[in-house]
C-alpha cells in the first residue's frame, strides 16, 4: 500500500516496537505494579484488621469494666453481711458472758452469805458453851470458898486477873 | 522531503529542458541548506544505521531509551517498595489508585479493571514517556551524517501502528477469553441471528427483517475493528508529529522564548494522547468482554 510506504511503515520496525512494548509491559508488571499492588492490598487488609481488633479490644475493655464493677458490688455486699453477722455474734457473746458473770456473782454472794451465817451460829453456840462452862466453874469456886465479901472480892479479882492472863 | 521533491519533479515535467537544469540546481541547493540547518522533518522516521537488513531508525532509538528509562523506574520502584511507604512510594500509589478509580468509571467493575490494568497502564506509561522524550531539547536536533539521531518514538507510524494493532488484537483475545469463542464469533458473523429466524418466525414475523439487519451489523463490526486500529494509530501519530512540526517551525521563526508556551502545550498533549490511547484500549477491552445479547 502506497500510503503505508509514505509513512515508512515496515513490519520489522513494527515488530521491534512491539518487542519494546512487551518488555515495558513485562518489566512494569513484574517489578512495579505487582509488588506495589501486593503491598497495598496487604496494608489495606492490615488496616481493616487493626480497626477490627481495636473495636473488639474496646468491647472487651467495656465488658471487663462491667465485670469488675459487678464483682466489686458483690464483694461489698458480702463484706457488709459479714460485718453485720460479726456484730450480731459479738453482741450475743457479750450478752451471754454478762449473764454468766451475773450468775457467778450471785452464786458467790449466796455462798458467802451461807458461810457467814453458818459461822455466826457456830460462834454463838461456842460462846454459849464457854459461857456455861465459865459460869459453872465460877459457881463452883464461889460455892467452895465461902461466901465472904473478902473472898468474894478476892476471888473475883483473881479470876478477873486469871481471865486477863488467859487472854 | 518526498512531497517537495514530487512537486519539483512535476514542475520539471511541465517546464522546458533549460529550465529543468535551473530548477534542479535550485532544488539541490534547497535540500542541501535544509540538511545543514536541520529544519526539515520527514513523515517517516529516518534510518540511521542498518543491522543486516534491519533499519535502525531514530524513532526506534528513542523508544529504546524510553524502554531503558521505564526499566530503571520499575527497578527503583521495586527497591523502594516497603510496607510503610515513603513519599516516593506514596506518590506512585496515588497514581495507581487514581488510575484504577478512573478505570472503574469505564468498566464499572473493580475486578475487570484490575485484570486490564497492567496492559492499559503500560500503554499509558510507554506512550507518555515516548511523547515526552520527543520534546526533550536535543532530540530532533542532534544530527549525525545528516540524519537526526533521535526522533520521538510515537512520531513514527510504526510505533503507533504496532501499539494500535496490539491494543485491538489484545481486546479481541480478551473478549474471546471472557465471553467464549462461539459468542464472540457471533458478534461479527452472526449465525445465531440467522438460525433464530425459522424458530421464531411464527411468533414475531418481523424477525425476518430484523435479524438479517443484525447480521449485516455484525459484518460492519469487522470493518470497525480495522477502523479502530487506524484511528488509534493515526490519532497518536498525527498529534505527536504535528506537535514536533509545530515546535520546529516556531523555533525556526523565533528561537528564544516564543516556543516555550508551545512546549507546555505539547507536554499536555503528550499526557492527553497517552490517556486517550489507554482509555480507548480499556473501552475496547470492556466492549469485547461484555456479551452481545442485551
Amino acid at each position: 500500500m502506497e500510503i503505508l510506504d509514505l509513512f515508512g511503515v515496515n513490519w520489522k520496525l513494527m515488530l521491534a516496537q512491539l518487542v519494546n512494548f512487551a518488555i515495558v509491559v513485562f518489566v512494569l508488571w513484574r517489578f512495579a505494579i505487582k509488588p506495589l499492588m501486593k503491598v497495598m492490598e496487604e496494608r489495606n487488609k492490615e488496616i481493616s484488621q487493626g480497626l477490627e481488633d481495636a473495636n473488639s479490644a474496646a468491647e472487651k475493655l467495656q465488658n471487663t469494666e462491667k465485670e469488675v464493677k459487678a464483682q466489686l458490688n458483690e464483694a461489698k455486699q458480702e463484706a457488709m453481711s459479714i460485718l453485720e453477722k460479726g456484730h450480731k455474734q459479738a453482741e450475743a457473746d457479750r450478752q451471754t458472758s454478762i449473764d454468766q458473770t451475773k450468775e457467778d456473782v450471785k452464786q458467790i454472794v449466796e455462798k458467802a452469805k451461807d458461810q457467814i451465817s453458818a459461822e455466826k451460829t457456830k460462834m454463838v453456840q461456842e460462846v454459849k458453851k464457854e459461857a456455861a462452862a465459865l459460869i459453872t466453874e465460877s459457881l463452883n469456886k464461889i460455892l467452895l470458898d465461902g461466901l465472904s465479901k473478902e473472898v468474894d472480892q478476892k476471888y473475883i479479882k483473881k479470876s478477873l486477873a486469871e481471865l486477863e492472863n488467859e487472854k | 522531503m518526498t512531497v517537495e521533491d514530487n512537486s519539483h519533479q512535476s514542475e520539471q515535467n511541465i517546464e522546458n529542458q533549460e529550465a529543468v537544469h535551473q530548477t534542479d540546481a535550485q532544488a539541490e541547493h534547497l535540500t542541501e541548506t535544509e540538511h545543514e540547518e536541520s529544519h526539515e522533518i520527514t513523515l517517516y522516521a529516518e534510518p540511521i544505521a542498518h543491522i543486516g537488513n534491519f533499519p535502525v531508525t531514530n524513532s526506534l532509538v528513542t523508544s529504546w531509551v524510553a524502554v531503558f528509562l521505564i526499566i530503571i523506574l520499575s527497578i527503583v520502584i521495586r527497591k523502594k517498595t516497603k510496607r510503610i511507604p515513603a513519599i516516593f512510594q506514596s506518590a506512585i500509589e496515588i497514581v495507581i489508585e487514581g488510575a484504577l478509580d478512573m478505570m472503574d468509571l469505564v468498566t464499572n467493575d473493580r475486578q475487570k479493571s484490575k485484570k486490564a490494568f497492567p496492559i492499559v497502564f503500560s500503554i499509558f506509561v510507554f506512550i507518555l514517556i515516548n511523547n515526552w522524550l520527543g520534546l526533550v531539547p536535543g532530540i530532533g536536533t542532534i544530527s549525525f551524517n545528516g540524519h537526526h539521531i533521535f526522533r520521538g518514538g510515537t512520531a513514527d507510524l510504526n510505533a503507533t501502528l504496532a501499539l494500535g494493532l496490539f491494543s485491538v488484537i489484545a481486546a479481541n483475545i480478551f473478549g474471546i477469553l471472557s465471553v467464549g469463542f462461539w459468542d464472540y464469533f457471533n458478534k461479527f458473523i452472526n449465525i445465531k441471528a440467522l438460525l433464530e429466524i425459522p424458530k421464531k418466525i411464527r411468533k414475531e414475523p418481523t424477525i425476518i427483517l430484523v435479524n438479517p439487519i443484525t447480521f449485516f451489523v455484525g459484518l460492519i463490526e469487522i470493518i470497525s475493528e480495522f477502523a479502530k486500529v487506524a484511528s488509534l494509530s493515526f490519532r497518536l501519530f498525527g498529534n505527536v508529529f504535528a506537535g514536533e512540526v509545530l515546535l520546529a517551525s516556531i523555533s525556526a521563526m523565533v528561537a528564544w522564548g516564543v516556543p516555550l508556551p508551545f512546549m507546555f502545550l505539547e507536554l499536555i498533549v503528550g499526557v492527553i494522547q497517552a490517556l486517550i490511547f489507554a482509555i480507548l484500549t480499556l473501552v475496547y477491552f470492556t466492549i469485547a468482554s461484555t456479551s452481545h445479547e442485551h
